[in-house]
């Protein structure tokens, strides 16, 4: 089982709080996501799991990280399928577990984050003219 | 225009809705109008006539043990066989005593459907073993079915074994109601081997990944037809469907 903490360390709750109990009074928080009948949900919405799993990391899905790791999306469900092969008895929220989505974004340049920092700087050229000019 | 008689054909409909009822008490109200012909087995039990065209089973074959547990025993004692066909209504009346509404939650909604569905079929795989079927009657099933379901909603656990299928192949008692189920010649070779593809899904149902589910049914699929293939150019009986799928390496991935 994944053992979903249901902890949330205040960030990346503008989708999804790990910590909220979005008005249930019977079960708290990672509490039914880690019962059987959840994780058969998980295996129809393994998407679910990942969403999840950067919550509980306090990854904002509407930072420029949260865009980036969500857009791991396919390349997580894909290595998913390919360790299931290893074990066919792997759960997606086991798998997601096991990934680290802090060193995926690290990792990266901006570039390959997909960011363009450079879009809103003054090109170098412009700034050295500007100082030569002086 | 023809002229119906208006109040004949209520009482027809009134008689055919009540008969169809699932509220046993609408049932029961449409049988005490019937002839009793359960040959002196009344008494104690107004349960004695047949009904139209619903089949009741003869009163000694009526379950006579309440269910142990409180969950089961919130049945009426007439519809116990109606359940084991239809667990859906053993899971709906679960949800309704946890307060859970099934309406509620669209993608909740399936599991409960998928849970409900692989109830009796697991019921048969992991208790169907003992000598002539015990533990597999009617009155168990209930208690088996609570049980099911609070453990499949409970933290950490619900896990169905991934062994769960080597009950299968493992050669059941062929007096149990698990090795009457898999092993019954008087059935044509295409219902056996629903049977048995059934079985076997429910068993991955609940304990394994759907895209390895369904590629390990995929092929379970592609054997019952080489096996009805054979059932019909070498007669019939010849080898069991869960032998064949053991003589073509099938049951080893369950750890057999």
């Amino acid at each position: 089982m994944a053992g979903w903490t249901g902890n949330s360390n205040g960030w990346g709750t503008s989708l999804f709080d790990p910590a909220s109990v979005y008005g249930s009074t019977q079960y708290q928080p990672g509490e039914w996501a880690d019962t059987g009948a959840g994780s058969m949900y998980l295996n129809d919405n393994p998407e679910v799991a990942w969403t999840r799993a950067l919550a509980e990391l306090g990854i904002d899905p509407n930072t420029a990280q949260g865009k980036f790791s969500r857009g791991q999306w396919p390349q997580v469900l894909e290595g998913y399928k390919a360790a299931n092969l290893t074990n066919p008895n792997l759960r997606i929220e086991d798998y997601v577990k096991t990934l680290n989505p802090n060193a995926m974004y690290q990792n990266q340049t901006a570039a390959e984050r997909g960011e363009t920092p450079q879009a809103n700087t003054i090109r170098a050229r412009t700034i050295g003219r500007a100082y030569g000019a002086a | 225009m023809p002229q119906f008689n208006q109040d004949a054909l209520k009482s027809v409909r009134n008689k055919k809705n009540r008969r169809n009822s699932r509220d046993p008490r609408q049932r029961n109200r449409n049988r005490d109008n019937m002839p009793d012909n359960s040959g002196g087995n009344g008494g104690g039990n107004s349960d004695g006539g047949v009904g139209g065209d619903r089949v009741t089973p003869p009163l000694q074959d009526q379950p006579t043990v309440r269910p142990n547990s409180a969950f089961g025993q919130g049945f009426d004692p007439d519809m116990y066989g109606d359940l084991k066909a239809n667990p859906d209504i053993l899971a709906s009346q679960w949800m309704d005593q946890q307060g859970i509404d099934p309406m509620a939650s669209g993608g909740m909604a399936k599991v409960w459907g998928d849970l409900s569905a692989v109830m009796p079929q697991l019921f048969y795989l992991t208790q169907g073993l003992g000598a002539n079927g015990a533990g597999a009657g009617d009155t168990s099933f209930l208690d088996y079915a609570g049980d099911f379901m609070n453990q499949y909603t409970s933290t950490g656990g619900g896990a169905v074994g991934s062994n769960v299928l080597q009950n299968l192949f493992n050669g059941p008692d062929q007096n149990s109601v698990l090795g009457q189920m898999i092993n019954d010649p008087s059935q044509d070779p295409a219902t056996q081997a629903r049977t048995v593809l059934g079985l076997i899904g429910s068993g991955l149902a609940t304990n394994m990944s759907g895209a390895s589910g369904s590629a390990i049914m995929g092929r379970a699929q592609q054997l019952a037809t080489e096996w009805m293939r054979e059932q019909a150019t070498n007669g019939a009986n010849t080898i069991t469907f869960p032998d064949f799928l053991k003589q073509n390496g099938f049951s080893e991935q369950f750890n057999y």
